[in-house]
């Protein structure tokens, strides 16, 4: 796991998609689309919410952020769990 | 004419084609007969529980796939047997309840699987692995929740509500989501 210094929401949530998809995460954008855009299956979700889990220290609701569909969604639940920290 | 009156005299006597969960109870059966130590519900494809079947436990409602092997022993014991020749490197397996381990896992000896994990196909699994976990790989990998892989699976348009339909039903249903059309 790289030790990357993060600070907001959209931040952690680029890293954990570049850390699992190779996506770089300057070019990951808030309206990425998970799975057509990013071509994100189920099992690359789950890592990726691993990744920003361990990044940020906090615990995502599974119910909460099942559904994301793109980049916002996940920084939005991300925002909510941190309690309602700026992204 | 005459065949039918053969066909309807004989029909006592042919055996009735057993459904697929009365064949799956039959061969959870038959491994409790081997040994295997197997709680409700369980739907198991394999019978390769290697030569200790006795030394696996596994808990209720799990679902193992085809082709997953269960080794309790260590053949390269074969290897000292010059200086011990009737040595023997043993090991239980115990799988927990709520588990799904896919097609062709390799579940080596002392391994504990605990409640609630999913296990991806031909994953090679060793040693203990926490309850929830989703693994996949050789060696096998924590990647995450199983919880949070199957909330996304229920959401997602991939996955088809398709199961237990008709056979032609079913395929229809496959073939128009894949967009293979005749």
């Amino acid at each position: 796991m790289p030790h990357t210094i993060v600070s907001s929401s959209a931040d952690i949530v680029a890293s954990g998609v570049e850390e699992v998809t190779g996506r770089p995460a300057t070019r990951c954008r808030p309206e990425d689309r998970l799975v057509e855009d990013l071509k994100v299956d189920s099992l690359d979700f789950v890592r990726i919410v691993q990744v920003i889990e361990d990044l940020s220290g906090i615990r995502l609701d599974d119910d909460r952020v099942a559904g994301a569909k793109t980049l916002a969604d996940l920084t939005a639940a991300v925002d909510e769990a941190r309690g309602g920290a700026a992204a | 004419m005459f065949k039918k009156l053969i066909r309807r005299l004989l029909r006592p006597l042919r055996r009735k084609r057993p459904t697929v969960a009365e064949r799956d109870a039959a061969h959870v059966a038959a491994l409790r007969k081997q040994g295997v130590r197997i709680g409700e519900g369980c739907r198991i494809y394999t019978s390769a529980f290697s030569t200790e079947p006795w030394l696996v436990r596994i808990g209720d409602r799990v679902g193992i796939a085809g082709g997953v092997k269960f080794l309790t022993h260590d053949g390269s014991v074969h290897l000292i047997r010059r200086d011990r020749p009737m040595a023997q490197k043993l090991g239980t397996i115990t799988v927990g309840n709520d588990v799904f381990i896919g097609e062709s896992a390799i579940i080596l000896p002392g391994t504990t699987i605990a409640d609630g994990c999913i296990v991806g196909p031909g994953a090679v699994v060793n040693g203990e692995v926490p309850p929830h976990s989703i693994l996949y790989g050789n060696p096998a990998q924590i990647v995450g929740r199983a919880s949070l892989y199957l909330a996304r699976m229920k959401l997602s348009p991939e996955t088809l509500d398709c199961f237990g339909l008709p056979e032609r039903e079913r395929r229809q249903m496959i073939e128009t989501h894949f967009g293979i059309g005749k």
